[in-house]
């Protein structure tokens, strides 16, 4: 018998045995909020206002520091309610930012608007007349949240105002600006008021103030923070306020696609529900809690 | 009579004989007339008091006079004998309703008559000249000539006279200080004095004219004049005699010479009986050149380092060259024109000079400025670029550099930076009205040196010279190699990235499509990276790229790599007989690679 010795190299590979391991994948990210707020403080500056101010601009170094312990990048604007003014900022600068020289004290003069100013107290038609002043270029930046602070003893009084060329009320002309805003710049829009308690009003230091019925409803429906001005707390309603006006996260995105069914999401270490998945998007509504750890795991496809 | 009056010697010059000031008693001037209205003591109304005292005479001392009345003021005159010149000097102030007059009288022995003082009674409009009327502007020295009255047998008896109609009363005439003299005590008077108003004529002379008269002659007429500068300095003064080239019956005219402009003018005349002078002063004039009437500056607060100014030209019979724009009281620029960019630096005062050719004249050829404009003010806030973070790169670099200012006012899409040969800059991202990103690429070939920063706003560019640096390219932060270099689909493991340089902030590491960066560890010159491929990760070599915020750090690959398919040699024995052994064999040798193969796949 004739016997040959063959050798043969082969390599095969066999598709339909093979079996992908999953690699699982988990990545950290920390709740911090969006990098950038406008803030306008629209002040009340009739007579009775003198107390309010005051403490109102005592309360200056605590809000920026509010806002600094963020990591914004924040712009501070500050109008009277006063429409002769043409909403011009007030001050110089009059767009504050955290790199202003001595934006407390910048701040807190501004917010002394004095109480020289003759009723109505148009805020509202003032808040529009200053977010569309060519003198307050670079104010209101479209990459930013935008939010809105009314500081009055009494109630809006602006009534009627033009926008192209038609006569409507100054509220609903300001509600339309802020959602078109909001729409436009795909960035919160809010409205804070610090005014006289509804429905009743309200006694402080500064004397008797009106309920500020109109900047409340206006502030309670765009999420905002209302909170009464014969309080005589300044420094926490300036805190409240500026976590208000803060706008965060809710986007996070993953490094890579992750496999159909296989994300997991914990929320300060509990699981999480109300987010969506849309490529490597997640997407939170509403987002996660200011300094939340948001642990996704997942398997890569 | 004049017990009250103190005697002097009489001497042949002028020389005082006798005066009283009214203030020790009433001089023994004498009231009377219909009302008596003459009163002696302290003069509560009109003057408010006498010349130099507060007592004198006056028609009523606390009151306007009384209408429809003559009331007359004798004034006793001492003996005249042995007097070659007598002369009697009073002073007079009064201030009469219309219709009202005073005027003096004289008695030589033959009666009253109406005499006029020297030099007569004041001629004008609403004057007859025949008596004092009207207002007299103040205290007034009035001189009565007695010359000749010496030789009468008896001294002249003089009266002052004061005559109101039936409506209309007024202050009245206070008199005080009466004095007789012997000797001529009428200083020459001048009229008429007139010198040029402010002028632009530089070529003069200038013309002052002037009526001048004694009561016994002239001994001479002088003009007298001293030029000043704009601080006030004396810059030329002069006196020339002045002459009557109108004759004796005409005015007395003298000539200054030709001033540069920007000079303030004074001029007099001083006239000279040979005992007195008299010198009246005219009112000053400029020589000028004319100013931009009107010069307007920005209303608003300027956030620029330039403004514009324009003004309105002047109106001038000299020719105009240009203009000179002055900040703060120094000159800043030249402008051929009525308006001009002007370079700012802080709030600033500005005027503008126009510049004129003179053609004729001492300053003929020159050039010379005019007066200042009216001025304006400029509220300036001015921008300027702090700096960039970080401020130097490598060739081949990847940055996002801080840029911060002030004033800046940056609004999104209105600013664009650039750094000039050799540096793009993809994107200027504005933070705030302060502060902006650049995304820069640094080309790999680029230059090494320094670069200015040129930051297009609307108001216009600003530039930092030196804002960036390119460094030598050696020293380049960059990734140099990682180990392991391959990932095999599916595979998990540790990256170690060595580097140059260090990361500024926390890395952020990309690994490319499908393979993720669970965990990155920073350690001295190495960068650990948790690698996870995914089972599908895209085959092939793939760029390391680690951002820490400011830098894109580049320089090493990752290469992932298909699940290896082992290679086995197989061998088998095949027979001549035993063919279909022999293909037994060869199948045989192949599911024991596909055994082998599963074998490799299982979990380890």
């Amino acid at each position: 018998m004739l016997w040959l010795l063959a050798c043969t190299e082969i390599g095969v590979r066999d598709r339909d045995s093979e079996v992908q391991a999953p690699v699982a994948v988990e990545e950290r990210f920390t709740q911090a909020p969006l990098p950038a707020l406008d803030v306008l403080f629209v002040v009340d500056g009739t007579g009775s206002m003198a107390e309010e101010q005051t403490g109102l601009s005592a309360a200056a170094d605590h809000f920026l520091t509010t806002l600094s312990g963020l990591a914004l990048d924040w712009q501070v604007g500050v109008v009277s309610m006063d429409l002769s003014g043409g909403g011009a900022l007030r001050g110089e600068p009059w767009i504050l930012t955290p790199v202003s020289e001595s934006p407390v004290s910048l701040l807190a003069a501004s917010l002394q608007v004095g109480t020289e100013e003759l009723p109505p107290a148009a805020g509202f038609a003032v808040a529009l007349t200053a977010l569309s002043n060519p003198a307050n270029r670079g104010f209101r930046r479209s990459t930013a949240a935008l939010h809105l602070i009314f500081v009055s003893d009494g109630d809006d009084q602006s009534g009627m105002v033009a926008v192209d060329g038609v006569e409507v009320e100054a509220e609903a002309a300001l509600r339309t600006w802020m959602a078109g805003e909001e729409a436009a710049t795909g960035h919160a829009v809010r409205a804070s008021a610090v005014v006289g308690d509804v429905p009743e009003g309200c006694s402080g230091a500064g004397g008797r103030a009106a309920p500020g019925s109109a900047f409340a409803a206006l502030a309670l429906s765009v999420g905002g923070a209302v909170r009464s001005i014969c309080s005589p707390d300044y420094g926490a309603i300036a805190e409240d306020v500026g976590a208000v006006g803060v706008e965060w996260q809710r986007v996070f995105v993953l490094q890579a696609m992750p496999e159909p069914g296989s994300v997991r999401v914990e929320v300060d270490g509990a699981r999480a529900a109300g987010w969506i998945l849309s490529g490597q998007e997640l997407i939170f509504d509403p987002a996660p809690p200011a300094g939340a750890v948001i642990v996704v795991r997942y398997n890569l496809t | 009579m004049f017990a009250l009056w103190c005697s002097a010697l009489v001497v042949a010059a002028p020389s005082l004989i006798a005066s009283s000031d009214m203030e020790e008693g009433d001089g023994g001037l004498i009231s009377s007339g219909d009302t008596m209205q003459w009163q002696w003591g302290d003069v509560l109304h009109g003057p408010g008091g006498g010349v130099d005292g507060n007592r004198a005479w006056s028609t009523r001392l606390s009151g306007d006079t009384f209408n429809d009345s003559t009331d007359r003021l004798d004034v006793p005159i001492p003996a005249l004998d042995g007097l070659i010149s007598p002369m009697l000097r009073f002073s007079s102030w009064y201030s009469f309703g219309s219709g009202d007059s005073g005027w003096i009288e004289l008695d030589e022995g033959d009666g009253w008559k109406r005499i006029a003082p020297v030099y007569g009674y004041p001629e004008g409009e609403n004057l007859s000249g025949t008596a004092f009327e009207g207002n007299s502007g103040g205290w007034q020295t009035v001189v009565v000539d007695l010359r000749g009255m010496e030789a009468l047998p008896q001294a002249p008896k003089l009266r002052l006279v004061f005559a109101s109609d039936l409506s209309g009363g007024g202050p009245g005439w206070t008199v005080d200080n009466f004095q007789l003299w012997e000797g001529d005590i009428a200083a020459p008077q001048i009229s008429a004095l007139s010198a040029p108003g402010d002028t632009e004529d530089l070529t003069g002379p200038y013309a002052v004219l002037a009526r001048v008269s004694d009561d016994q002659r002239l001994i001479g007429v002088t003009l007298v004049w001293s030029a000043e500068d704009a601080a006030g300095q004396q810059v030329d003064s002069g006196s020339a005699a002045m002459t009557q080239p109108g004759g004796p019956d005409g005015p007395w005219e003298g000539q200054i010479p030709a001033q540069p402009p920007d000079t303030t003018v004074r001029a007099g005349v001083e006239a000279s009986d040979g005992i007195n002078l008299t010198r009246l002063d005219a009112p000053a004039f400029r020589v000028y050149l004319a100013a931009p009437p009107s010069l307007d500056c920005p209303a608003e607060r300027v956030v620029w380092t330039e403004a514009t100014l324009s003004w309105a030209a002047p109106q001038s019979a000299h020719p105009v060259l240009g203009y000179a724009i002055y900040r703060d009281g120094a000159l800043l620029a030249e402008a051929a024109g009525t308006e001009a960019e002007v370079a700012l630096t802080g709030d600033h005062a500005f005027i503008v000079r126009a510049r004129y050719r003179i053609e004729a004249g001492p300053r003929a050829g020159e050039t010379l400025e005019g007066d200042a404009s009216p001025g304006c003010a400029v509220h300036a806030l001015i921008p300027s670029v702090d700096g960039l973070d970080p401020a130097e790169g490598w060739p081949g670099d990847q940055l996002r550099l801080s840029l911060q200012g002030r004033w800046l006012l940056m609004a999104e899409g209105e600013a664009d930076a650039s750094l000039g040969e050799g540096i793009g800059v993809a994107q200027t991202e504005v933070r705030d009205v302060d502060r902006a990103w650049l995304e820069v690429a640094i080309d790999p070939e680029a230059a090494a040196g320094p670069r200015a920063l040129h930051l297009a706003l609307p108001q216009g560019t600003l530039t930092l010279p030196g804002a960036f640096t390119v460094r030598d390219p050696g020293d380049r932060p960059r990734l140099l190699s990682s180990a392991p270099a391959r990932l095999t689909q599916g595979e998990s493991a540790w990256l170690e990235i060595a580097m140059v340089g260090a990361p500024l902030g926390a890395p952020s590491v990309d690994l490319g499509e499908g393979v993720v960066a669970a965990q990155v560890e920073v350690e001295e010159g190495v960068l650990r990276v948790l690698a996870m491929a995914g089972p599908s990760a895209p085959l092939g070599v793939r760029e390391i790229l680690v951002d820490d915020g400011v830098r894109i750090f580049e320089g090493a690959t990752l290469e992932i790599r298909d699940q290896p398919v082992p290679v086995q040699r197989v061998c088998g024995v095949a027979g001549g007989a035993g063919g279909a052994a022999g293909g037994a064999g060869g199948l045989a040798g192949i599911a024991a690679v596909l055994l082998i193969r599963r074998r490799a796949r299982a979990p380890c």
